[in-house]
């Protein structure tokens, strides 16, 4: 098992994307409605990113979004250095459960950064239809909570990696973080030396 | 899409709050406080301990709220009584046990039995290559860091709670993993031999403290297993459908894999360190997610994966799962492996405990009646595979005890044939004896049972009719002029003859019992010098004091010089071990012609022993230290050894080196038998080792043949006398 540096949890009701999105991410590829029939799913991912020089892993938990497990959410958010709350850009009920998530995670994470995620942003290239969240909302309501907005789409891949690199890089930015990850690679660097050492003598 | 789906769990929010209503979440294994609060008030009731200890025992569990088990609170109280009285007792004992591993000096890493633990073993086994590549001084070093790991934790384990053990048993990790990195041991190591190290020393230090921190005493994890069990077990009636998970039921596949999950989350009880109890989780997880692959028709996420996970738990049922749960979160090392995928999927199980602990029947999206008819038993939802999925739980636990009756008949086969190897030894061993037993005793025809009846010889005058007329002693005695003799001769004269014979009849039988009851120590006594020390002891009646005292200054009276060289033998008898180390540098000088016989019969150590001092190696020719020998026995022993003294007199004129020292090898080889007979005690034997040894003095039947020895003797003293004098 490799070591993880960063818990990213995926929050958010049912169907806005989370797992999509995650896929994206992690796999580059977006399964739409014929999924792969050879894949083994996941809820748990882990990647290695660069940040600020520095290269660390994240690992993104997916969750259970069905409201029957709500209540168990906070067992997943327990000690997440991120959150990702999503929202389906098109579902205004989906953005009230995000706004209700949100609570929670200020209530009783408060070491844990938010991200406020509108998903599905491809659909509303589409001129006839009408995305329910306008921007200008989400961004008020994110700047008020001191959360970053962004507005990704796992079908096309836009915004995820940034959405992405913005984690990490506002983690790397952190001193304590940073000292954290700095030992970790400290450690491989003395290997790398070492071992070099062993291979010219 | 989403609206469609009503809200169908949802838990009070008061009961997931923290209990001091800062804010936070609680925890109902924190008693419903969150963590801070919980810490709080943790040490606020320690305090309350302290001052007064009857007050204690306002538990967190009687505040649980959310606990609708529990109990009277009565009953609460008492249970909570009786975890502190297991703790103390436990206490105690470990108090004694670390005293008396003080006493024998040892370090209590290996009172702990690290060595014998097979589990250690196969760890070890396991690293062994690991360590080979990393060199004996990463080896020693991390073996010391190990040990002081272990006493660290140990010190503190009766003493401490478990959070706070927790901690320190976290801490210590970092400790390791820094020490890794800051010392110059470790300069060769990757970074992932590092990893492996910090694995190989978790399993280690928490496989030798397993007992002690795995559902503690001082916590009522044992109480939560058994709840969440019942629960479950009620529970067992919930099918994946009332779940919402999809698992292809016609799939053999799918199937097996089910199976293959509920053994690997079972398998998590068994393992000892965390992270192989977490090994077993995610193992269970992986499979989960192969046999949604094969009922989804696709990749399956986090929302196909929980209830799968709960269905899967449902089913399996593992036992102490709280105590498993408990141990994990608090000694796994948590930011290696908690952060990782064994975190993530261990959340999911501690979310599925957690469904499964709140379940309502608006979870399950059906009628509140109907769940409680469910619940209460009445009615069993139709469905085949789910009922035979509902005795998966009774079929792994007969498997288990499947299991476990495997091991129990294979401990038995291996003890019917230790048996069997124990009672051939035992035969062959008791034919040994018997040959060398029958070898002593057609070397030396002589047996023990003369030497008791001397005894008679001195307190009373022997009353063999067949014996000379006693008038030979007492023409003599007048010529020694000793006045003992002559005046016990006198009174012996006096005295009927009748009253003399009734005398010897109590004394005879008496003495012929008290040879098999005899200890072995008393086999020895023929050594001169055990019959002083023994002899005397042993003096109960004036009578017999007077007789010694009598034979004593009747020695006296003889001579000085053979009493002096008793006691210098007196010192060296004195001590076993002495006699060996004697032995051994005595033994080259005697040159006697029966001693390589000897050698070859009996077992060497114990014979040698006794042989070189006594006999003939000290003693410069046969006929003297014969004499003196007499002597001695005669005045150390008094009346109680005669048989010795008498024979060797008896054929003393014709007497060569080769039968004194047979002679004075007789008692050494008895004693051997004796202590021999015990073994064949322990074996249930008794009755087969007597009659193959065959010794006359077992034979208490062999009265007859008693008396005619004695007679013999008696003679011989008589013979002896008349030479004498
Ligand atoms: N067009 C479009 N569809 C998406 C996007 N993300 C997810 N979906 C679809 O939304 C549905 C639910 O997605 P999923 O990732 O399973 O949501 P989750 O329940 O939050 O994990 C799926 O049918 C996806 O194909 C997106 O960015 N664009
Ligand atoms: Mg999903």
């Amino acid at each position: 098992m490799t070591r993880v540096d960063l818990k990213v949890v995926l929050l958010g009701s049912e169907y806005v994307g989370k797992t999509s999105l995650m896929d994206r991410y992690v796999n580059d590829r977006f399964r739409g409605n014929t999924p792969y029939q050879n894949t083994i799913g996941a809820a748990f991912a882990a990647k290695p990113v660069e940040a600020k020089g520095k290269r660390f892993v994240i690992g993104i938990w997916d969750t259970a979004g069905s409201e029957r497990y709500e209540a168990m959410s906070r067992i997943y958010y327990r000690g997440a250095k991120a959150a990702i709350v999503c929202y389906d850009i098109n579902n205004s009920t989906s953005w009230d459960r995000a706004k209700f998530w949100i609570s929670e995670l200020r209530r009783f994470e408060e070491e844990c950064k938010i991200y406020l995620c509108a998903t599905k942003l491809d659909t509303t290239s589409d001129s006839s239809n009408v995305r329910a969240i306008k921007y200008e909302k989400a961004i008020k309501y994110a700047d008020g909570i001191m959360a970053k907005y962004v507005e990704t789409s796992s079908k096309t891949g836009e915004n995820v990696d940034t959405l992405f690199n913005m984690i990490a890089e506002d983690y790397i930015s952190n001193p304590e973080n940073m000292k954290q990850v700095e030992e970790t690679i400290c450690l491989t660097a003395k290997d790398k030396r070492s071992s070099c050492c062993i291979g010219g003598s | 899409m989403y609206a469609i789906k009503t809200p169908s769990l949802r838990i009070d929010e008061a009961d997931l709050k923290c209990k001091n209503g800062c804010g936070f979440y609680g925890n109902s294994e924190w008693g419903g406080y969150c963590s801070k609060c919980h810490r709080e008030h943790l040490q606020r009731e320690r305090q309350r301990k302290n001052i007064a200890h009857s007050s204690a025992h306002i538990s967190e569990r009687e505040h649980g709220g959310d606990n609708a088990k529990s109990s009277v609170a009565g009953f609460s109280k008492f249970e909570e009584k009786k975890r502190q009285h297991l703790k103390k007792t436990k206490l105690l004992k470990i108090f004694r046990k670390s005293s008396s591993a003080r006493d024998s000096g040892r370090p209590e890493q290996t009172q702990e039995g690290a060595s014998k633990n097979p589990e250690l073993e196969k760890l070890k086994q396991d690293h062994q290559e690991l360590f080979s590549n990393l060199g004996h001084r990463v080896e020693h070093d991390v073996h010391k860091h190990i040990s002081s790991f272990y006493k660290a934790i140990r010190e503190f384990v009766d003493v401490e709670t478990i959070d706070e053990l927790s901690e320190k048993v976290q801490n210590l990790y970092q400790v390791f993993a820094k020490r890794m990195d800051a010392s110059s041991n470790y300069i060769n190591v990757t970074a992932e031999q590092k990893e492996m190290l910090l694995d190989y020393i978790e399993k280690y230090v928490m496989t030798c403290l397993y007992r002690l921190l795995f559902c503690p005493a001082s916590t009522n994890d044992e109480e939560k297993d058994l709840l969440i069990q019942d629960r479950i077990r009620q529970l067992n009636w919930v099918n994946a459908k009332h779940l919402g998970c999809i698992i292809n039921e016609t799939q053999s596949e799918v199937w097996d894999l089910v199976y293959t999950a509920i053994t690997d989350v079972l398998g998590m009880d068994s393992a000892k360190a965390p992270q192989d109890k977490l090994n077993c989780v995610v193992r269970c997880c992986r499979n989960i997610f192969l046999l949604l692959q094969q009922s989804v028709g696709g990749p399956a996420s986090a929302d196909e994966f929980l209830p799968a996970l709960i269905f899967i738990v449902l089913k399996a049922n593992p036992a102490r799962l709280k105590s498993n749960i408990n141990y994990i979160t608090r000694f796994c090392n948590a930011s290696r492996l908690m952060s990782g995928e064994g975190g993530y999927y261990f959340t999911n199980l501690c979310c599925a405990v957690s469904f499964l602990e709140n379940l309502t029947a608006e979870s399950l999206n059906i009628p509140a009646d109907e769940f409680q008819q469910y619940m209460s038993g009445k009615v069993v939802p139709p469905n085949t595979w789910e009922s035979a999925l509902m005795m998966c739980e009774g079929m792994h636990l007969m498997y288990e005890h499947l299991a476990i009756l495997d091991d129990l008949r294979k401990r038995h086969v291996c003890l019917i044939q230790g048996t069997a190897a124990l009672k051939d030894d035992i035969s062959k061993f008791k034919n040994d004896i018997a040959t060398k037993v029958e070898a002593v005793l057609s070397r030396t025809p002589l047996t023990i049972r003369p030497k008791r009846t001397p005894t008679d010889l001195d307190s009373e005058d022997p009353t063999c009719e067949s014996l000379p007329p006693p008038i030979v002693p007492q023409i003599i005695a007048p010529q020694v002029g000793s006045d003992a003799i002559s005046q016990k001769i006198l009174v012996s004269e006096t005295e009927s003859s009748q009253e003399i014979t009734s005398r010897q009849d109590l004394f005879l039988p008496s003495s012929t019992s008290s040879i098999p009851q005899s200890s072995s120590q008393d086999y020895l006594s023929p050594s001169p010098v055990f019959g002083l020390s023994n002899s005397f002891d042993e003096l109960a009646t004036p009578d017999e004091i007077y007789a010694a005292q009598e034979s004593l200054s009747f020695v006296q009276g003889l001579t000085a010089v053979n009493y002096d060289i008793d006691l210098s033998d007196l010192s060296a008898d004195n001590s076993y071990a002495e006699d060996l180390a004697i032995t051994d540098s005595i033994k080259p000088d005697v040159s006697l012609p029966l001693e390589p016989k000897m050698n070859e019969d009996v077992s060497s150590s114990l014979l040698d022993t006794n042989e070189s001092p006594t006999a003939g190696g000290l003693l410069p020719s046969p006929i003297k230290p014969v004499l003196s020998e007499e002597y001695k026995g005669f005045s150390a022993q008094g009346w109680q050894i005669p048989s010795i003294p008498c024979n060797t007199g008896d054929s003393l004129p014709t007497i060569s080196s080769q039968s004194v020292v047979a002679h004075s090898s007789e008692p050494i080889s008895l004693p051997l038998t004796n202590s021999e007979r015990k073994d064949y005690k322990v074996a249930s034997e008794i009755n087969d080792a007597n009659s193959v040894s065959g010794l006359p003095v077992e034979g208490s039947g062999s009265s007859s043949q008693m008396e005619d020895t004695l007679v013999k003797a008696l003679s011989g003293v008589m013979s002896t006398f008349d030479r004498l004098f």
